[in-house]
């Protein structure tokens, strides 16, 4: 099935006006506009009729238990004194980092995984 | 009126308007120059995006390495596409069906019609050619060669998505060289050149390279990973993948939208118009209009997204991946597709792009960027449909037509021979020389304190400094060094 309109060369260099494919087939012209017609429809049908994600979210994770664990007990000395690498932090700072520190502590409560074939890679 | 008298007349009127003549003549040259100049400009915004792109995809560890990384492609596949490269474009088109590899050695006085027609194109190609440098007899070699670098390094910087994080700079920046200034190049001047063996015997039609480039990168990239093997903790013992989220989604996606832009640019390009023409035509000399291009990639860039959206069910990274598989999947044929198939075309192939990266995640294989699923899925699909939805078009009085046949032959030339076997072959080597992934230490470390030797948010307690002070203090902590891989 031959889509171009030109059987020459000669005629489609030479040729003035329409030069895209099927441009002397007005029926296939119209069922492709209806067919592209329809991705345009589908976009507004699908972000309409998209259901919210916020029922995925209300049950808690075990991961998220660990976390609430670790905030309310976990505080791992010495990290009060942690300072970035390149200048003094304030104490805010400081705080904060213990907390985030104390969520690593959460999930290393989590049991080691057993090591299987990407092993390499774990 | 008697033809000696036309004759004077004429004579009288050219000596009158001489200059004026010349300066028309000069302008001709100078929009062809501008044109590509501004156009070249242009596609560096490709490289901005890519720069965002990969910086965000990466994890906090490694942003400034994967942005140097990725920086550097500009050196290196720069520099040897001037050395060799644009050498190897101008002489490969014939070899090996229709004449041998063009170069100094090259009797063109004795060679064949074909031979001798690109000998003032090979001539120019060399590094030490007047033509590269301020030459006020040649404005067009320079600007040329700095188009077709910018396609160079677009190339290559589809690789250097896919490795990051575990790939050493050295080892990716030779294969960067290989694919960005010799495969791909290869690829162009068989399928993407008016002598091109591909187009003349076989019908090959290739307008916005989508083998050409993304198919080659594309599946380079592929046997590159292979090789390289997945980051650490991407896969559980199990085999299953593990979602190593990019530490700045909002950053990779303004990455790529700059390389949405950076596109119409790249496809611009792809119209030639010189200074003796009357019309536009694509690097085949067939017939076309540069106001098409811009229907075309809005609407191609339009579909892409609708399709990936609705198949990923609105996930960001895949949607706005979608509008880029979008535009590759109807580059092939895009100087003479309607405007609804180009919509039609860019729906189905970003539509399938999730199911590709995820069917390629299932496979063990980490592609942290889904180049795999829009470059090597979409150059594909884009090199092969136009053998269907483009069949019948006239190539050149002696040619062969669009065929799907000739696209098949391409897209495999492309893909495997150009793309896979080299990028496979060439990560081999540098495995084997310890040359291609950073040690484990490292990559837990991350590339930015190991390369580097410093973090990219100095005054942010990130997520994976923060992990690693935990597992100094607690003195265990499994696999990833991620956090957000150990939360999960």
């Amino acid at each position: 099935m031959s889509t171009s309109p030109f059987s020459s060369f000669k005629e489609y260099v030479e040729a003035k006006g329409a030069i895209y494919t099927f441009a002397n087939n007005s029926t296939a012209i119209t069922i492709l506009l209806i067919l592209s017609l329809l991705v345009f429809l589908g976009l507004l049908v699908f972000s309409c009729l998209m259901k919210s994600r916020l029922s995925e979210q209300q049950t808690p994770s075990p991961n998220l238990v660990a976390m609430s664990v670790a905030l309310l007990t976990g505080f791992l000395p010495g990290l009060g004194d942690w300072q970035p690498p390149r200048r003094q932090e304030g104490l805010a700072q400081g705080a904060i980092a213990t907390v985030l520190a104390s969520i690593g502590l959460g999930s290393a409560l989590k049991k080691r995984r057993r090591w299987r074939k990407y092993s390499r890679y774990l | 009126m008697p033809t000696e008298a036309q004759q004077l007349l004429d004579t009288l009127v050219e000596s009158k308007f001489a200059e004026s003549i010349e300066g028309l003549k000069f302008l001709g040259t100078f929009v062809s120059e501008s044109f590509y100049y501004w156009a070249s400009v242009f596609m560096l915004i490709i490289h901005v995006g890519f720069l965002a792109y990969e910086g965000g995809a990466s994890r906090t560890k490694n942003v400034l390495a994967t942005m140097l990384k990725n920086l550097l492609t500009l050196a290196s596949v720069g520099l040897a596409f001037f050395f060799f490269g644009w050498w190897i474009y101008n002489a490969f088109p014939l070899f090996p069906v229709t004449g041998p590899i063009l170069g100094p050695w090259t009797d063109f006085e004795n060679a064949s019609d074909n031979v001798k027609g690109l000998k003032a194109l090979v001539e120019a190609s060399y590094p030490w050619s007047e033509a590269l440098g301020p030459n006020t007899a040649d404005n067009l070699t320079g600007v040329f060669w700095f188009a077709f670098s910018l396609f160079a390094m677009t190339t290559a910087s589809i690789l250097s998505g896919a490795l990051i994080e575990r790939v050493k700079i050295g080892g990716y920046l030779i294969l960067s060289v290989i694919l960005g200034s010799i495969t791909w190049v290869i690829a162009a001047a068989w399928g993407w050149s008016a002598s091109g063996w591909l187009v003349t015997n076989f019908g090959y039609h290739d307008f916005g390279c989508a083998g050409v480039v993304h198919g080659v990168a594309g599946f380079f990239a592929l046997g590159v990973l292979l090789n390289l093997g997945p980051r650490i903790g991407k896969f559980d013992e199990n085999g299953k993948p593990r979602a190593i989220l990019p530490h700045n989604l909002p950053l990779t996606m303004v990455g790529l939208l700059l390389i949405f832009v950076g596109f119409y640019a790249f496809l611009a390009a792809c119209v030639i118009f010189l200074p003796s023409y009357k019309v536009e035509t694509t690097i085949y000399n067939t017939p076309m209009t540069l106001a098409s291009i811009g229907v075309s990639t809005t609407l191609s860039l339009a579909a892409g997204l609708v399709g990936a959206y609705i198949s990923s069910k609105a996930e960001p990274f895949m949607t706005i991946s979608g509008g880029l598989t979008g535009i590759i999947c109807a580059a092939g044929a895009m100087d003479v597709y309607h405007p609804a198939i180009v919509i039609i075309l860019a729906f189905i192939g970003s539509f399938l792009m999730p199911k590709v990266i995820y069917w390629v995640e299932s496979l063990g294989i980490d592609d942290p960027v889904g180049a795999l699923g829009v470059h090597a899925w979409g150059g594909l699909f884009g090199s092969v449909v136009t053998g269907i939805a483009a069949a019948g078009y006239p190539q050149g009085e002696t040619y062969p037509a669009i065929n799907l046949g000739g696209q098949l032959l391409g897209a495999f030339l492309c893909t495997i021979v150009l793309g896979f076997i080299p990028g496979y072959v060439c990560s081999l080597i540098l495995k084997q020389l310890g040359l291609l992934r950073v040690s484990r230490e490292e990559e837990m470390a991350g590339l930015d304190l190991s390369d580097l030797g410093m973090i990219g948010y100095p005054e942010y307690a990130t997520v994976s400094f923060v992990a690693e002070q935990a597992k100094q203090s607690s003195g265990e902590m499994s696999g990833s060094g991620n956090l957000a891989t150990e939360l999960e």
